[in-house]
């Protein structure tokens, strides 16, 4: 075995030095010190370390130090009577008011607090001032009208009207005219009511009103997709399917109705259905984009008349 | 009335004066103080305006949490343990700004991490500037500025401050264990380094 293995560790030194080691072991390195030089000397070099680093000062802070920590901190200053204040020594007003109203330093308070206390006429004085404080900070926060904002986005709109109205003549020459969205329609009340009130409420109303459209249209290309069913089958079988209904309908009225106008028209339409379903198709999609423009343009109406820009295209066009 | 004497009065009788904001009381927990604390700060940081600062920072916040200290610890552990956590955290802070600073990270080439580098004085940590300093100037006080952090901490609670393992473990917030292993190694590292500058 390698004799240095037996020796003591530095580890093993300090903790034996500063006799933190369990008792029986402490005797041992003791013992193994006694007997082996190499670590005697390594012990008596560690011990004077030990010293020299037991040796080292501490070091003063200036000697503003502590003046400086106390006054970074809310203390109540430690008055004998030296150093309290007298009755005669009345603060000034400033302080006074500052006092009052709460906002003085802490070291400062706590003498004014005294001089009060000690001083009948800075007291009445500092009554009033609270007096005065709490009368000021009882005053009520007075709210506008009710129909201030709408007062203020009037004047809002005007102005941008104004500023569009005012643009010089070479500038509408070379500005590209706004698109018109046509005159604004009256809406009476007990319709502005049925308006949805949310995006999903608006959804719902945008589906009802497309979904005719929408049927009718799948319908046509379903029927005109399919290899067996031509538009003609689909018409005549309409056509029996209405006839019948028409007929059993008709048949409980007043033979009168027979030459009405409308049936007349009904079966003037038909007919044209019959003869020319492509046309017709076409005809019912078209009038799908129209119900929807006439949606979005209702929508445009209801939802965003009062929009800058919308004003005054009216009042451009106008 | 007789003003109190504060200074006969225990660290934990002067504690509940002091929270209540009697000036007297905190004076004399300042005299007490504000030498050993400092002179910890003053070594970790080996700067002693930057150390004034902190110290003063140590016990003003010591101050606001009075009334939090627990009579069941010693007073001196906690002043310390606030001293030396506001100590570390600045080292750890200057030593990641110092990181940030030390050119690109995403450079790819040693002239290119070289020409993205911030030049920066910092004589603090300069260890000709730890012989320049008068106070701090002596071979034992240059060797323990070298060390880092956590091991200067331990040698000098250990052998300035005088304090037990137990009570360094509470201070520096670790173990039992590695506060004996901080100290073994930090020691070790002193005396190699006294070893090579005596031997030179």
């Amino acid at each position: 075995m390698d004799a240095r293995h037996t020796h003591l560790s530095p580890e093993h030194i300090q903790a034996f030095l500063e006799e933190d080691l369990p008792p029986q072991e402490q005797a041992g390195v003791e013992a193994h010190v006694r007997g082996c030089s190499g670590c005697r000397d390594q012990v008596e070099s560690w011990r004077e370390f030990l010293a020299q680093l037991n040796g080292l000062p501490t070091v003063a802070p200036s000697a503003a130090f502590s003046r400086s920590v106390l006054d970074r901190l809310e203390l109540e200053p430690e008055l004998d009577a030296a150093t309290a204040p007298s009755a005669s020594d009345h603060p000034a007003w400033e302080v006074l008011q500052e006092w009052a109203d709460g906002v003085l330093p802490r070291r400062l308070r706590v003498r004014v607090d005294r001089h009060v206390q000690a001083c009948p006429s800075c007291s009445r004085e500092s009554a009033r001032w609270k007096e005065l404080f709490a009368a000021v900070n009882a005053v009520p926060v007075l709210a506008p009208t009710s129909d201030f904002s709408e007062g203020v986005l009037a004047r809002v709109r005007s102005a941008s009207t104004r500023a569009q109205e005012a643009q010089s003549p070479q500038d509408q020459v070379v500005t590209a005219p706004a698109p018109v969205r046509g005159p604004r329609v009256a809406v009476p009340d007990w319709i502005r009511s049925l308006r949805p009130r949310s995006r999903r409420g608006w959804m719902v109303a945008g589906g009802a009103i497309a979904a005719p459209g929408v049927a009718l249209a799948t319908l046509a290309a379903l029927v005109a997709s399919h290899p067996l069913v031509s538009m003609g089958d689909l018409a005549a079988f309409l056509w029996i399917q209405t006839t019948g209904a028409v007929s059993a309908v008709a048949s409980q009225m007043a033979g009168g109705m027979l030459e009405s106008m409308a049936v007349f028209w009904a079966y003037t339409l038909a007919s044209g259905v019959v003869s020319a379903p492509l046309q017709f198709a076409a005809i019912a999609l078209a009038g799908v984009g129209i119900t929807g423009w006439a949606a979005w343009i209702f929508h445009r109406n209801l939802t965003l008349p009062s929009l800058p820009s919308l004003v005054g295209s009216y009042a451009r066009s106008s | 009335m007789s003003p109190l004497d504060y200074a006969a009065l225990t660290d934990l009788d002067l504690v509940p004066l002091a929270a209540r904001g009697r000036e007297g009381a905190f004076r004399e927990i300042l005299e007490r103080y504000q030498r050993p604390v400092f002179s910890l700060i003053f070594r970790m940081v080996r700067d002693r305006e930057l150390a004034e600062d902190l110290a003063q920072e140590a016990f003003v916040r010591a101050f606001n949490a009075l009334e939090g200290f627990n009579p069941k610890y010693k007073f001196s552990s906690w002043l310390f343990k606030i001293a030396n956590n506001l100590t570390i955290d600045h080292l750890r802070k200057r030593t990641l700004d110092t990181v940030s600073i030390d050119g690109a990270p995403d450079a790819v080439s040693a002239d290119e991490q070289a020409g993205s580098r911030i030049a920066v004085e910092d004589s603090s940590e300069r260890p000709d500037a730890f012989v320049e300093n008068r106070e701090l100037g002596g071979r034992i006080e240059t060797a323990i500025g070298g060390l880092r952090p956590e091991y200067r901490t331990a040698v000098l609670l250990r052998h300035v401050e005088g304090y037990s393992y137990e009570e360094m473990a509470d201070i520096m917030e670790v173990p039992l264990g590695t506060v004996k292993t901080f100290l073994h190694r930090a020691r070790a590292e002193l005396k190699e380094q006294l070893a090579g500058i005596h031997g030179e």
